[in-house]
């Protein structure tokens, strides 16, 4: 009966699964191949993105070893992440970059950073393995970076930004450039555009939200750019401008501590307290001051696999460069039902359900020993990108 | 389109019928019964409903075609599809403006989404050999040709 269903059936079936099982099936029979190489399996598969929820791209650089991970969502199931296999997904990868961070992920995109000199830079799905080479620029001798990856739902157009920061030290007075470009997702060239009179945070910012990237301002004096105080900024990559977003109005918001990360379509904010607990705030309406709410105070937790591993505690987020001043507690996501997934230090990972404030500690076999954790939706959306990409060139 | 499902011991078999539309209702029931006892999701309906009108389109069953892979729960909705289809068919010709005319379309998705929702949770984690046994489906690849899927590499799983 299965062979014989209608194609767009057959289809939709299909694209309601895993990747990995997509990988499965083109080895069934020719019937089932033929469908897994569909035109329109790419199209009718990220039309389901919304319903899914996210996967994990894990990202371990032990030893100076880089490698990339998924750990996919088995979407039903009630252990949703542990009933899955962490799979290695770098092996079309490594030719074109070596040791990397991740900028950031969208629409089953991710963009990665050489971690030496973030000149070359690549943006791929990791999933299908296909990869753009972005154009390389001026190497930048000494410098500090922001990054970031997004993509404007109006425009439909991928950017990848980044601050490269200087000092120039002249007899004796000290001073900072900085230098911000831009590139268009299939376009040759990077264009430097009028850049911030700011610090922003060295990490690449994972909150993209109604077309714009989000980041704080830089808080670690080590970066010695002393800034004036704690300011979310945005970029609008449609419109190519920075903007400041209110800050939340409660004073006890300890401004050395808190992330910024997007749950369920708001900017939020996560505080990390030093007893281990969380706050988060949201801003219910985008750009208004008044909207920021408290919405989840979740309580310390020491999850499991905390007691029973040796590595050190900081491991865990390798590419943060300022550990020291973030929180032990990472929030990676929130998934459909409500749950919030929490990474703690060591890679833990922890499921909190805000309505009866449980924790669930997932046990994931096969995780890597020190890794970093992006949430990912599956996406087969590659070949559309490079197609109208191309178009551009 | 008017068809006939009937039992042959061995899985059920559709027949297409000319004419008046010659509905079972004790067998009706008697599925539905099944389906609720079962307590599954059941669904297929619709899907079911098309892959037949797509084998009575293409002529390859001029009377009777053979579901061996059909359980009763999905066959039961295909009834009950059927039914409504030609009770709406019916009101159409009636009351013209009637609502009840969209409920059919509205159930059609319903059952279309719940069955390909049931078949993909089949599908998920599966190796290619449980899927075969599953879906009795035959392996028609040489292990050459195999291969050469291999080798293309579409997913970048190791």
């Amino acid at each position: 009966m299965i062979q014989n269903l209608p194609r767009d059936i057959a289809l939709d079936i299909l694209s309601r699964l895993p990747i990995s099982s997509l990988n499965q099936i083109q080895y069934v029979c020719k019937t089932w191949y033929v469908l897994t190489r569909d035109q329109s399996l790419p199209v009718v598969f990220d039309a389901h993105a919304s319903n899914r929820n996210p996967g994990l791209v894990l990202h371990s650089d032990c030893l100076k070893q880089n490698k990339l991970y998924f750990l996919e969502n088995s979407d039903g199931a009630d252990q949703c992440y542990s009933n899955s296999k962490v799979r290695r997904i770098d092996a079309k990868l490594k030719s074109f970059i070596d040791e990397y961070q991740i900028v950031g992920s969208c629409n089953g995109l991710i963009c990665l950073a050489d971690a030496l000199n973030f000149n070359a830079m690549i943006v791929c799905n990791p999933l299908t393995g296909n990869v753009i080479k972005l154009p390389k620029e001026n190497e930048y001798p000494k410098r500090e970076v922001a990054l970031g990856f997004g993509y404007h739902p109006t425009t439909k157009e991928y950017k990848v930004v980044r601050l490269v920061y200087s000092v120039n030290i002249n007899h004796g007075i000290w001073s900072m450039n900085s230098d911000f470009q831009v590139l268009t997702l299939g376009t040759k060239k990077w264009r430097s555009l009028k850049s911030l009179p700011l610090s922003l945070d060295q990490n690449p910012s994972n909150a993209l939200l109604n077309g714009a990237l989000h980041w704080v301002t830089a808080r670690n004096k080590t970066t010695c750019f002393p800034g004036p105080g704690l300011k979310i900024i945005s970029f609008d990559i449609a419109k190519e401008t920075f903007r400041e977003i209110p800050l939340p109005v409660c004073g006890s918001l300890d401004v050395c501590n808190f992330e910024l990360v997007v749950l369920g379509q708001c900017l939020s904010a996560a505080v990390c307290h030093s007893d281990g607990s969380i706050e988060i705030w949201r801003m219910k309406e985008y750009g208004m001051k008044e909207s920021w709410i408290k919405d989840y105070v979740i309580r310390g937790y020491m999850p499991i696999r905390l007691n029973s591993t040796a590595a050190g505690p900081m491991y865990a987020r390798p590419w943060k460069k300022s550990t020291e001043s973030k929180g032990v507690v990472q929030v990676v996501c929130v998934l459909k039902n409500g749950e919030i997934l929490l990474q703690y230090m060591n890679g833990a990972f922890v499921l909190y359900n805000p309505l009866n404030k449980e924790f669930n500690d997932l046990v994931i076999p096969g995780l890597p020993k020190r890794f970093c954790t992006i949430a990912h939706v599956e996406s087969l959306s590659f070949d559309e990108i490079w197609r109208n990409g191309s178009k551009k060139q | 389109m008017l068809i006939f499902l009937f039992d042959r011991g061995q899985g059920f078999r559709v027949r297409k019928i000319d004419g008046v539309v010659d509905f079972e209702e004790d067998y009706v029931a008697e599925l539905r019964w099944r389906h609720i006892r079962g307590g599954g999701s059941g669904g297929g309906g619709v899907a079911l409903w098309q892959t037949i009108k797509h084998m009575i389109e293409d002529g390859c069953a001029d009377t009777e075609i053979p579901l061996p892979n059909v359980n009763s729960q999905t066959l039961s909705k295909v009834l009950e599809y059927c039914k409504k289809h030609v009770e709406a068919a019916a009101d159409k010709e009636t009351e013209p403006e009637d609502d009840k005319e969209t409920e059919p379309e509205d159930d059609m998705k319903a059952w279309d989404t719940d069955f390909m929702k049931t078949v993909a949770d089949m599908m998920k984690g599966k190796s290619p050999e449980e899927f075969r046994k599953t879906f009795n489906i035959k392996n028609d690849y040489t292990p050459e040709e195999e291969a050469e899927v291999k080798k293309e590499n579409q997913w970048a799983f190791e």
